[in-house]
């Protein structure tokens, strides 16, 4: 039996919030998630730029989107969904016309790692060469590790069509590791 | 005609949402298909590179790109109105509240600790695949934690193809310095020793005030062969080194060895070690007919074969044994007394099976069964030195405990210690003890930096030095004081306990204090072990009773209140600080799922790793439910958390032993990931704002660590 995914409307008295729109505070918040939040944003979108417009309006929002939160501990993973949501508004305005990120990830694949992980540029490269509907429930899997529910309302699918793309994604990702040299 | 699970089942089984039985099947099928088993190996590693493989750095201005547009007037309206969380009347923001503290106060003692996050470092060794004795060349890419340096250096622990698993007492070289390129790349090489078959390194600046561990995995290297596999011994030690503190990585190491070496029986042996050790028995339903099949097949070919090496035959009965076919088990013990009678698994077999049990009264003869074992083989196994030195001392002959007990450390140099107080104890080899007692002060004040972990930090080392040095002091106070020298015992006693927190020293020297007639001196120390979290409420009526005319109340209060002081003090100078990472998210007993977050309490959090197929998990539910009853008061969640499927099997367990703390069920095992954890029972005490202060913390010592924080808050 699925749970529903509960989310409340705002219901928030406004002095009981920390004035985020202060420069300081928001530079603490940016220290403490904008790293995070750009990895979200970079594996969803496949683009540095893309990404870090991303991370630039999360935070452009965040001071007046603050005034509608409150809620202790659980700040890390809204701003997380935030961030997400942004990402995917991104790539919806990017297909529609017809967008492809210009640069694929600068990173050197001179020698193997003895980390024994997929060699980073075959993986950006592999995951971008997933069509983006696959890739972003296997990004909202494994890198946020939400349930099928969550990733259904996310990207506005029912939750077995999410379970169904996202084992088709990890496979398709695994052919694709496969053929890189 | 084998039938393989669909990718959807294999997908459903990855993410924990196949029923036991279906579960069990897929296990098993896993176990004997490469295909499938290979499939969802490679489907973890790419899981596992979106999570952690490096991404390109964010531009370092940022930041101002974004407060410039803010300047300007710019603003964004966030798609966040839906998904606000639910409201928790009069509480201000304290995760906001605690992340600003974090960096715009800083300067209470709290958050002092910096956050130590090495995430976006790489070491990279070329050859990759080198073999004995080769010249490697490192390249090192530091995250923010190391980049401030110009030079760092490369630390190792290595391993021969003889050492043993986990990795207590095993030394840490100094390998290789590494420069900075002007690419910002750290470079260096080093030559690796021929007899390492396998290496764990660390990066770490010349000071070791900060050490990069790749979130403790460090970095390995595995020799290999001329045929270009890695060596059969390099797999086999680097399993031996991920024993212990990380078991999901050794057991995929232990598969790896299956499927390059399906030949030798070690590696079946091995892998269904780790397998019970990760998947639990139950786990194991599914897999005990695969592996019995493979110990038929393999005892097929080498009984058949005229020359069988000592360690196959070993391997063969280990793996007979593990998987409880008698008959084949007994088939290989004897061929392994016949033919290698001095191989170790036969020696081993031959102190545990036989002489331990027959001469379990009788010391002497089990002393002189040992004697002659070793004159005819010599130093072959670790049994020979514990159980010799143990019969040695039960049967109080002087000369053959002193020779024993230089066996026994031929096995286990780390011992020293141990054997000094075990010395120490015996009126008639006191003197030796307190010797060695007083050398193993100096070598401890000593600190040789092979002894130092690889993953410690200088500061680290210094306060593990520090707690080993005080328990020597009480052991020689208590020597030197049963010697006669009573002025001298309680001299170094006081030693003992002017630093660290540890009721059970605070005790001893309290009675020791008492016996030589200081009585304010025993108050002092009994204060500090009333106000433990961990010491019942009785204690300071005991302590009224036995101090006489030296309790005062206004002392007594005034000695407490100092005693919290010293407490909090010490706990906190052993925490650190680090943040939960990524998205954790449990499954309850009925099935449904929560995050960590919305677990967790208002005050503290403490987090228990509990296993079902673990011995010293299941011993310690009584004090688990102890501990977290009285937390309960105190606004501390306690949550349990299991990798194991929530099942009826399961709940019937806990209910048998009357447990109510909530267990819940790690199934993608997010939660290990999350704090590292490598073992149960394990231990992790979060703060109110959900960071991470204690890791792998003792029951014990949670109290204490609760209380700290509280104070620090």
């Amino acid at each position: 039996m699925p749970h529903p995914v509960t989310e409340r409307p705002p219901d928030v008295d406004p002095r009981q919030v920390v004035d985020a729109a202060d420069a300081d505070h928001l530079r603490a918040l940016y220290d403490c998630y904008a790293k995070d939040l750009y990895r979200i944003a970079y594996r969803l979108t496949g683009s540095r730029t893309d990404a870090e417009d991303v991370v630039q309006d999360v935070f452009l929002g965040l001071p007046a989107a603050l005034s509608g939160y409150q809620e202790r501990g659980k700040l890390d993973a809204w701003i997380r969904k935030v961030t997400v949501r942004v990402a995917l508004g991104r790539l919806r305005r990017r297909s529609r016309r017809k967008e492809v990120p210009l640069e694929s990830a600068p990173e050197p694949s001179s020698g193997r790692s003895v980390h024994d992980s997929v060699e980073t540029i075959d993986l950006q490269r592999a995951l971008d060469a997933l069509p983006e509907t696959l890739r972003s429930v296997l990004v909202l899997k494994e890198l946020e590790g939400y349930s099928h529910e969550e990733i259904g309302e996310l990207l506005g699918i029912r939750a077995g069509a999410a379970k169904v793309r996202l084992h088709r994604a990890r496979e398709m990702l695994r052919q694709r590791l496969r053929r890189t040299p | 005609m084998r039938l393989h699970p669909s990718t959807a089942t294999i997908s459903q089984y990855e993410d924990g949402e196949l029923d036991p039985r279906k579960r069990s099947r897929v296990a098993s099928h896993l176990a004997d298909c490469h295909a499938c088993r290979t499939r969802l190996q490679e489907w973890r590693a790419a899981a596992v590179a979106i999570r952690e493989a490096p991404i390109p750095e964010v531009s370092p201005d940022l930041f101002d790109r974004i407060r410039r547009r803010r300047a300007e007037g710019e603003r964004m309206i966030l798609p966040a109105a839906q998904p606000t969380p639910a409201l928790r009347k009069h509480r201000l923001m304290p995760g906001i509240a605690a992340a600003l503290a974090l960096l715009v106060i800083g300067s209470a003692v709290f958050f002092a600790a910096p956050d130590l996050r090495a995430d976006a470092s790489e070491l990279r060794l070329f050859p990759g695949s080198p073999t004995a004795g080769e010249e490697i060349r490192a390249e090192y890419r530091a995250s923010s934690l190391l980049s401030a340096h110009d030079r760092l250096v490369l630390r190792a622990r290595y391993r021969t193809a003889r050492d043993e698993a986990y990795n207590q007492g095993m030394r840490h070289v100094t390998v290789a310095e590494l420069v900075k390129d002007r690419d910002g790349v750290y470079r260096g090489s080093f030559e690796l020793p021929e007899a390492v078959v396998f290496a764990t390194f660390a990066v770490e600046n010349a000071e070791a005030s900060r050490v990069d561990s790749n979130a403790r995995r460090g970095w390995g290297l595995l020799v290999h062969g001329a045929d270009g596999r890695p060596l059969w011994e390099a797999l086999d030690q680097k399993a031996n080194d991920l024993m212990g503190r990380n078991w999901e990585a050794a057991y995929e190491t232990a598969r790896a060895a299956t499927e390059l070496y399906p030949e030798r029986p070690a590696s079946w042996s091995q892998l269904h070690f780790f397998e019970s050790a990760v998947l639990g028995e139950a786990g194991m339903d599914g897999l005990r007919e695969a592996h019995r099949a493979r110990l038929r097949e393999l005892h097929d070919i080498l009984a058949g074969a005229t020359q069988v090496s000592g360690d196959d035959a070993g391997a063969m009965f280990f793996y007979a044994w593990g998987v409880g076919d008698t008959i084949t088990q007994a088939y290989w013990r004897d061929r392994l007394e016949r033919e290698h009678p001095s191989n170790r698994f036969a020696v081993q077999n031959r102190i545990i099976f036989e002489l331990v049990r027959e001469h379990r009264d009788e010391p002497a003869r089990l002393l002189a069964e040992m004697e002659r074992m070793w004159a005819e083989i010599g130093p072959v196994h670790i049994h020979q030195g514990d159980q010799g030195f143990g019969a040695a001392r039960r049967a109080g002959d002087t000369e053959a405990i002193l020779r024993w007990a230089e066996r026994y450390l031929h096995f286990r140099p780390t011992e020293r210690t141990w054997v000094a107080s075990t010395l120490a104890e015996m009126p008639a080899l006191r003197d030796e003890g307190l010797r060695r007692l007083r050398a193993e002060i100096r070598r401890s004040a000593a600190m040789r930096p092979e002894d130092r972990d690889l993953f410690a930090t200088a500061e680290d080392q210094h306060r593990k030095a520090q707690r080993e040095l005080r328990e020597l002091y009480g052991d020689l106070g208590k020597a030197l004081i049963a010697a006669g020298r009573t002025q001298a015992g309680l001299d170094t006693l006081t030693l003992a306990v002017t630093e660290g927190w540890n009721t059970r020293l605070f005790r001893e020297v309290a009675e020791a204090r008492l016996a030589a007639g200081d009585r304010g001196g025993a108050v002092e120390l009994w204060a500090r072990v009333a106000v433990d979290p961990a010491t019942s409420e009785a204690f300071s009526d005991s302590v009224r009773n036995r101090a006489g005319d030296a309790y005062h109340p206004d002392r007594w209060q005034a000695l407490t209140a100092r005693a919290r002081d010293v407490m909090h003090n010490e706990v906190l100078a052993d925490a650190s600080s680090r943040s939960v990472r990524g998205r954790v998210r449990l499954l309850d007993s009925d099935g449904r799922t929560h995050s960590l977050e919305e677990l967790r309490g208002r005050q503290a959090t403490v987090v228990v790793f509990w296993s079902r197929a673990c011995g010293p998990a299941i011993e310690a539910l009584p004090e688990i439910e102890r501990v977290a009853k009285r937390l309960a008061t105190q606004g501390v969640a306690v949550v349990a958390i299991t990798n194991e499927q929530p099942t009826d099997e399961l709940r019937a367990f806990l209910a048998e032993r009357s447990v109510s703390v909530p267990l819940y069920h790690d199934t993608r095992r997010e939660a290990a990931r999350a704090l590292v954890q490598w073992g149960t029972p394990q231990y992790f005490v979060l703060d109110g704002a959900g960071r991470i202060r204690f890791e792998y913390s003792s029951l014990d010592a949670i109290e204490r660590q609760v209380a700290a924080l509280a104070t620090a808050e």
